[in-house]
């Protein structure tokens, strides 16, 4: 990872997105005390984070990696969550297991590689802390699991004193509940900005050569793709206002403006 | 919050482990010898188990439980600094030595008494003599002996969990293989010794390592630096340990 700054504050959905590879699980791994910087700092409300437990206390981080023992229950990963953070929401995970069809006293071992991705959201989602961090959560989740999932997301973190971090391949799926973005390239931090923002300045523009030259500065450029005689070229932070009658604009999806950003191309 | 739940959950799988331990030992050190005095009224049968041998087994592995990847990986799981993994380790380790070792002497003193014909062995009388230090008559030198020496083991057992997870499956075998081993090659070298080299090489081990013959404060103090020394070792390499990736 490059010298990356980046802010987290309660009561958002922060989408980590970046290619296979980018640096996503590494930099989660870095702010959740499982890996340690070799330079800069951490830090939750300005202390340090590296080791300190009060504020270890509210960041709970699930990873592809099961980092529970295999031959532990359910339930009692929820009683182990409870004993180390002081609290769990029961009602929540075990109206949420009923949801999944989960048998809480099942071990983990015994679960599919589906349901283990359920087993450790919802002991993620039960525990009280104010950063939930979500590396890759449905892993092996069907189509179903997943809806009921991202229902759950949003009943979960409706109420703004908690935020979740949410690493995904699959942008498509939660563009619609994620409010701001970071994206993460060759360990860099590329863009941090709002959806809102994203989508309002991110556009496909087509045209001749000659005026997307003439009306579109480079730096805006993300991609560039021929189009029969002319030019399809994808910008980002683009003032629509700016662009003339001549050329002719379209609106990005994030999944869109996530390929373009992250698989550059020029004339 | 944290030292308190990784205390207990380290409390509790050493706890096991002793447990698991325990029934082995009574059941073929204690039940099946007793069978054997009853069926065959044969009061001479004797049960040749070393005590301290055994709670050094139990130790040696309850610490390497504590801090192998397992048990690491749950508690940076659950946001626990590297500083209390570690303190609580050494923690539990000192109070499963003290359990350990108040077992043993409660068991050497129970069970070798002239009611019963199961006699308990222990290592400290076959190389210090009954009569030494740390002779059964001095019940709290020997105890404090037992105690440094399961310490120290345990904090061996907390080194091995925190390198076994560096080492691939061909090194993971070799390395058991060299420990089982090991002993029983060097034990038939020693015997093949003449009488004489056998008392040399001794003296020159027990020299080594600082325990001498014939007792004295000096093999507790190496005990103590040995304890102190695995302690720091047990430290240096938790203190910086990142989660491995699967």
């Amino acid at each position: 990872m490059k010298s990356i700054n980046l802010t987290f504050e309660t009561g958002h959905i922060y989408g980590l997105l970046g290619r296979n590879g980018a640096g996503k699980s590494t930099l989660l791994n870095l702010i959740n005390n499982r890996m340690f910087v070799s330079d800069g700092t951490i830090a939750l409300d300005g202390h340090p984070i590296k080791n300190n437990e009060q504020a270890l206390n509210q960041l709970f981080m699930t990873s592809e990696d099961t980092l529970y023992p295999g031959d532990m229950r359910v339930k009692k990963m929820w009683r182990t969550t409870q004993d180390f953070y002081g609290t769990f929401d029961w009602s929540f995970a075990k109206r949420l297991a009923r949801n999944f069809n989960l048998d809480p006293n099942f071990k983990l071992k015994k679960l599919s590689t589906g349901n283990r991705s359920i087993a450790k959201l919802i002991t993620a989602l039960g525990a009280p802390t104010k950063f939930i961090f979500l590396d890759e959560p449905t892993l092996g989740m069907d189509a179903t699991n997943r809806d009921i999932f991202y229902q759950a997301l949003l009943e979960k973190f409706g109420s703004g004193d908690q935020s979740l971090i949410l690493s995904t391949h699959l942008i498509q799926e939660v563009e619609k509940m994620i409010d701001h973005i970071f994206v993460i390239d060759h360990g860099q931090l590329i863009e941090d900005q709002s959806v809102e923002a994203v989508q309002s300045h991110a556009f496909a523009i087509s045209g001749s050569e000659t005026l997307i030259k003439e009306h579109i500065a480079s730096s805006k450029i993300m991609s560039v793709e021929p189009f029969g005689k002319q030019y399809k070229v994808y910008v980002r932070n683009y003032n629509l206002a700016d662009l003339p009658d001549s050329l002719h604009a379209e609106s990005l999806d994030l999944q869109a403006y996530f390929v373009k950003l992250t698989n550059r191309g020029t004339f | 919050m944290k030292f308190k739940a990784t205390t207990l959950y380290n409390f509790k799988q050493q706890g096991l482990t002793l447990i698991y331990f325990m029934v082995g030992v009574v059941l073929f050190t204690v039940a099946l010898p007793l069978l054997g005095i009853i069926f065959t009224s044969n009061a001479q049968i004797h049960s040749a188990t070393n005590l301290v041998v055994l709670f050094t087994i139990i130790n040696f592995i309850g610490g390497y439980i504590t801090l192998a990847q397992k048990n690491f990986n749950l508690f940076i799981q659950n946001g626990v600094g590297r500083h209390t993994i570690i303190n609580s380790v050494l923690s539990v380790n000192v109070v499963f030595a003290l359990i350990n070792a108040l077992l043993a002497q409660g068991i050497h003193g129970t069970f070798n008494t002239k009611y019963f014909q199961i006699r308990f062995m222990n290592f400290i009388d076959d190389f210090y003599g009954p009569n030494s230090s740390y002779g059964t008559h001095n019940i709290v030198w020997r105890f404090l002996f037992i105690l440094l020496v399961l310490f120290a083991i345990a904090n061996l057992g907390s080194i091995l969990g925190a390198f076994w997870s560096r080492f691939g499956r061909i090194p993971r075998i070799i390395l058991i293989l060299l420990v089982i081993f090991t002993p029983t090659i060097l034990m038939n070298v020693y015997r093949l010794l003449s009488a004489t080299t056998q008392a040399n090489v001794k003296i020159i081990i027990a020299q080594l390592i600082g325990i001498q013959a014939h007792s004295g404060i000096e093999p507790l103090m190496t005990l103590l630096v040995i304890g102190i020394l695995t302690g720091l070792m047990v430290y240096v390499l938790n203190f910086k340990r990142e989660l491995k990736r699967s």
